[in-house]
């Protein structure tokens, strides 16, 4: 399979990338990622997917610099992970909401602010807009420690875009929203790509990311198993679909004959990635090899 | 330089972690402490009463100070590690080593406020129960001393020990040089302390005090008699007499009471005694033939001048403290970036008892018979830990001596030197940290 070439230079680069964990004395533990070679172009949503344990996470925190790898090389905007100018332009939200429980909401995105030494006039403005955005404006001024599940993942939200990021880095950003969050996170994603930004997305909500992503890639026990545009991924090429808008018992009746031994199904459009995503990890399962 | 925002941003965040976790709450209990040591002093002695303050206060800092120092590096810097707050951190343009520093910077920081409040508190109780502060002094130190024959010849004391007896036929003395002194602007506040060891010989060994002489010069010979301050605690005997000009009658001060107000005689040091390179020659001789007399290079006569208020003094004491603190605090950082918070906390305590029980590694290399290899083992380790008691904060501020800026630096550089290693040894084990 080919890996379309962006022109512009990639935002993310992965060449062979790869992380085993070693145990205390050293010894190899696991191989949570094995040659992973990925390119995310500018201004691209790109959905990092897989199911629990398959190096999802482990990419990201090599793409940060907070692992190093065991094999391969990263990059990130041409540099290496950890570079200050790099981390500068990149908003991460952790798959867990790590933030301290004695500041306030303001007080939170203030430091973080500080952290990428912006001026405390911006920091004020983009404090106020991001607490609206992600719906904290009644919260504002209490402490994280008083924060439910779901209001500290947004504030962790607002925090990934203080910096104004050029690279979005989520890492299961509605882990804990309620479905009027998780809503407004595909929204945002999309706001953020419309604003030429580039997003890297790790999400188990499969309908979302075929929403949202212009690519995905499907990791599991560490090994990259499909990648590609969603639209091509999930086109049959030997099959077609017929859409109709509130058909009647007469048309579908018309169209099964129409079709006799070639129809397949007749039924409620259905979401796609979903039986895609599960018949790629089943095959992978089953011994099936890289694709 | 863009780390330096970083390193604000995090000593900031240190501090108001500190503040919301209520870490003041050991410093208003010391401040309790100090009330309440003042409240009950009306029971001791008078002349111990001040002393036992100052300790007291100078203890509460102290140990206010150590403790908060390791309990604030392990709890933050652990909390970051375990709560993975350092994924986010450090996915931010934040270095690591800016990070070890700004939160290292925290920690002295909540110190410093605190210390600050504490030395006011305390001088506040002192200045409540005592009628007046106590005068700090400024001492000069001797550079030379010689013994004087009673036909007054010069004798080079040529062995390294610090202590001399004078007996036998009297007109005999010691003098001291000292240098340093200030030779323009005022000068009456300059001070001349005079303290000696008194023995009697056969019969008379109830002896208890002594005549001496005291006199100065600007250089060799043409020694001019000096006068003793009214005021002065001794010099006059005890039987009220007035000694001659120039004469005074040392009583026996153990050599463990050195307060400057109350165990020293007090004379005057005129400026026509000071040479213009601010040098001054001291002599005591010997006058009763019955006595002998013990003296030291450094604790015989001291020359003081004003050494500034009470509270600047305590002030400085506490940074004094401070510097062992931040020893402890960047030891307490580095231990945290490897191991969990119990390992931590145990880590930073057991640094300052092994700090503080220093002298038990000395004396047992002096008075023990060790191997080789244990004795090899001892002087490695008395070479390599820091030693907290090497700047007696608590004794010399309860002599009313003067904590001099130069002793704050000293304090700094010796410690500070501990405390830079520990903070790279700490980045470089926070660099190699996989989160
Ligand atoms: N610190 C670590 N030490 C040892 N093994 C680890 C460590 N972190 C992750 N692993 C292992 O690496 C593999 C990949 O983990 P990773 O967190 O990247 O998965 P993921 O795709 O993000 O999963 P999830 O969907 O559950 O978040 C797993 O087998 C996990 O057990
Ligand atoms: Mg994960």
């Amino acid at each position: 399979m080919t890996v379309p070439t962006p022109a512009a230079t990639p935002v993310l680069r992965t060449v062979g990338l790869g992380k085993t964990y070693h145990d205390f004395w050293g010894r190899p533990r696991v191989q949570a990622l094995a040659g992973l070679d990925l390119e995310v172009a500018p201004g691209e949503v790109f959905g990092l997917l897989g199911p629990n344990g398959s190096g999802k996470t482990t990419t990201i925190k090599l793409l940060l610099g907070l692992l190093s790898p065991t094999k391969g090389e990263a990059f990130v905007f041409g540099r290496d992970p950890g570079d200050q100018d790099a981390k500068r332009r990149i908003g991460y939200l952790p798959e867990e909401t790590y933030l301290y429980r004695f500041l306030d909401a303001e007080e939170t995105l203030a430091f973080f602010g500080r952290l990428f030494g912006l001026p405390s006039a911006l920091i004020k403005s983009r404090t106020d807009e991001l607490i609206k955005l992600v719906g904290l404006d009644h919260a504002r001024k209490r402490r994280l420690g008083e924060y439910s599940k779901g209001m500290a993942r947004r504030l962790g939200l607002a925090q990934t875009l203080i910096n104004d990021p050029a690279l979005v880095i989520l890492d299961e950003p509605t882990s804990g929203l309620d479905p009027i969050g998780s809503a407004e996170v595909k929204d945002l994603i999309i706001r953020l790509k419309q604003a030429g930004k580039t997003v890297l997305l790790c999400s188990h909500l499969l309908a979302d990311v075929e929403d949202v992503c212009d690519r995905i890639a499907i990791l599991h026990q560490g090994v990259l198993r499909e990648l590609g545009p969603v639209d091509a991924l999930l086109r049959a090429d030997d099959r077609i679909q017929v859409e109709l808008k509130g058909p009647n018992a007469e048309q579908l009746a018309a169209i099964r004959n129409a079709a006799g031994s070639s129809l397949v199904s007749v039924a409620p459009p259905r979401e796609r990635l979903e039986s895609h995503f599960r018949r790629i990890i089943t095959e992978a399962k089953g011994g099936g090899s890289k694709p | 330089m863009s780390q330096l925002v970083g390193i604000y941003a995090i000593a900031a965040l240190s501090i108001r972690e500190a503040v919301r976790q209520r870490l003041w709450l050991p410093f208003a209990a010391g401040a309790g402490l100090l009330m309440a040591i003042g409240l009950r002093l009306g029971a001791v002695d008078d002349s111990a009463k001040l002393k036992l303050a100052v300790v007291g206060i100078t203890a509460v800092i102290g140990f206010v100070t150590v403790l908060l120092s390791i309990l604030v590096a392990a709890g933050q810097v652990r909390r970051d590690l375990d709560a993975r707050v350092a994924y986010l951190l450090f996915a931010k343009p934040l270095s690591r080593w800016a990070y070890v520093v700004g939160r290292w910077l925290g920690v002295m920081g909540i110190l410093t406020a605190g210390m600050l409040a504490l030395a006011v508190v305390g001088t506040l109780v002192m200045s409540t129960v005592f009628p007046a502060l106590p005068q700090m002094r400024d001492v000069h130190k001797v550079v030379a001393w010689e013994e004087v024959s009673p036909l007054g010849e010069p004798i080079t004391i040529t062995d390294d020990s610090s202590r001399r007896m004078l007996s036998g036929q009297p007109g005999g003395g010691i003098r001291w040089t000292i240098a340093g002194l200030p030779t323009e602007g005022p000068q009456d506040g300059l001070e001349l302390l005079v303290r000696v060891q008194v023995r009697g010989v056969g019969d008379q060994m109830a002896l208890e005090e002594s005549l001496v002489s005291v006199t100065a010069a600007p250089g060799k010979g043409g020694q001019r008699l000096l006068s003793l301050d009214p005021a002065s605690p001794y010099g006059f005997g005890t039987d009220g007499a007035k000694p001659g000009p120039g004469q005074v009658v040392l009583r026996h001060r153990d050599s463990s009471r050195n307060d400057m107000v109350q165990d020293f005689a007090r004379l005057r040091l005129t400026p026509d005694v000071i040479a213009p390179d601010g040098t001054t020659i001291i002599q005591i001789t010997r006058l009763d033939s019955r006595s002998t007399l013990v003296l030291t290079r450094n604790a015989t006569v001291l020359v003081a001048r004003p050494g500034g208020g009470f509270l600047l003094n305590l002030v400085r004491g506490g940074l004094v403290l401070m510097a062992s603190a931040g020893l402890l605090a960047a030891g307490t950082l580095l231990v945290a970036t490897v191991s969990n918070i119990g390992v931590t906390l145990l880590a930073g305590l057991t640094m300052f008892f092994a700090g503080n029980a220093l002298w038990t590694i000395q004396d047992t290399l002096a008075y023990e018979k060790l191997s080789a290899p244990v004795a090899r083992l001892l002087q490695l380790a008395q070479v390599l830990l820091p030693d907290f008691d090497r700047f007696s904060v608590a004794a010399n501020l309860a002599a009313s001596q003067s904590i001099p800026w130069t002793a704050v630096g000293a304090a700094w550089m010796y410690f500070g030197l501990y405390a830079v290693v520990f903070l790279v040894l700490a980045w470089f084990s926070l660099a190699r940290k996989e989160l």
